[in-house]
């Protein structure tokens, strides 16, 4: 459902990227000790990115529920924004020091997305550089920008704002998940 | 107006345009429709309050473009196609299924 998994050679690795490059690409890097055509499961990205999904769960529900959390002001919702993007900033810049050699598909549409009245993000230089893993923390980033785009307009964050945006974000979270644990080795 | 029709008719206009993208995306495709239909009866419910006790019609425009990328990109990434096939036939379901969602929706959006 995710992507195939191929073991090669004893270590396995996943694809999950798109195009015809990547049958011109696989030969060279499996015969290349340097070359890395995907970067190596690492548990921190999953393991995070599900702290964060349960973190924002509780936000949102204490937000809906009319808490404090409602209010753009509360010290609950800029410790939640502020933690938010320190681990997804943290996540980007670890995935980024083990990047895949195959850049991601999907990352011109990220101008596209970083353009938009609710982005907070910026992209680097780069950006059509970035592998599959960094895309989707971007990805997360933007949708986390949306929700305090929601939060910030009016102040408060109400209920059917909650709802759209929030759920827009846990799908976003879940998305990188299912990204991240494609590279996990098969046991 | 529930989530199982409104992700229902975009998987079935999907089905029925078929084809090799069809056969690639057709098992991971439902959780990510449902997602985004999920964001559509979000939306819908937010417009259909009006914009101070809801979400305005501008904003909606927004996340209803951000939520269609996120059903692209998801689709894209989970599977060994390329973008620009993933926004082709993406849009294309949804163009299909337009009349049929926006019925199932409680306020029109797409």
């Amino acid at each position: 459902m995710i992507g195939s998994d191929l073991s090669v050679m004893g270590a396995p690795m996943a694809t999950i990227w798109a195009g015809a490059r990547l049958g011109l690409l696989l030969p060279i890097a499996l015969f290349s000790a340097c070359a890395s055509l995907v970067a190596p499961y690492d548990a921190t990205f999953d393991q995070s990115l599900n702290k964060l999904s349960e973190e924002t769960a509780r936000f949102l529900a204490a937000a809906e529920s009319g808490g404090s959390e409602r209010s753009f002001a509360s010290e609950e919702t800029v410790a939640y924004y502020a933690t938010t993007y320190n681990v997804l900033d943290r996540l980007i810049e670890r995935a980024r020091l083990t990047r895949g050699s195959v850049p991601c598909a999907t990352d011109r549409e990220l101008a596209a997305f970083a353009g938009q009245p609710t982005s907070r993000t910026s992209l680097p230089e780069d950006y059509l550089k970035l592998d599959c893993r960094e895309f989707q923390l971007y990805g997360v980033r933007l949708y986390a920008n949306q929700l305090e785009y929601a939060h910030q307009t009016g102040g408060v964050l109400n209920r059917p704002e909650a709802k759209a945006q929030g759920g827009t974000l846990q799908a976003a979270i879940m998305a990188a998940i299912l990204t991240f644990v494609a590279n996990k080795p098969v046991s | 107006m529930s989530l199982d029709a409104v992700a229902r008719e975009i998987l079935n206009a999907a089905a029925e345009i078929g084809g090799e993208t069809w056969v690639k995306i057709r098992k991971s495709a439902p959780i990510f429709v449902r997602a985004y239909a999920q964001s559509l009866l979000d939306i819908a419910a937010g417009v259909a309050l009006g914009p101070k006790d809801g979400i305005s019609k501008s904003d909606a425009k927004i996340f209803i473009q951000n939520a269609r990328l996120l059903l692209i990109m998801g689709i894209a990434n989970t599977n060994q196609i390329l973008l620009v096939q993933a926004q082709k036939f993406i849009d294309r379901a949804i163009a299909a299924a337009r009349a049929a969602v926006n019925k199932a929706l409680p306020i029109s959006l797409l």
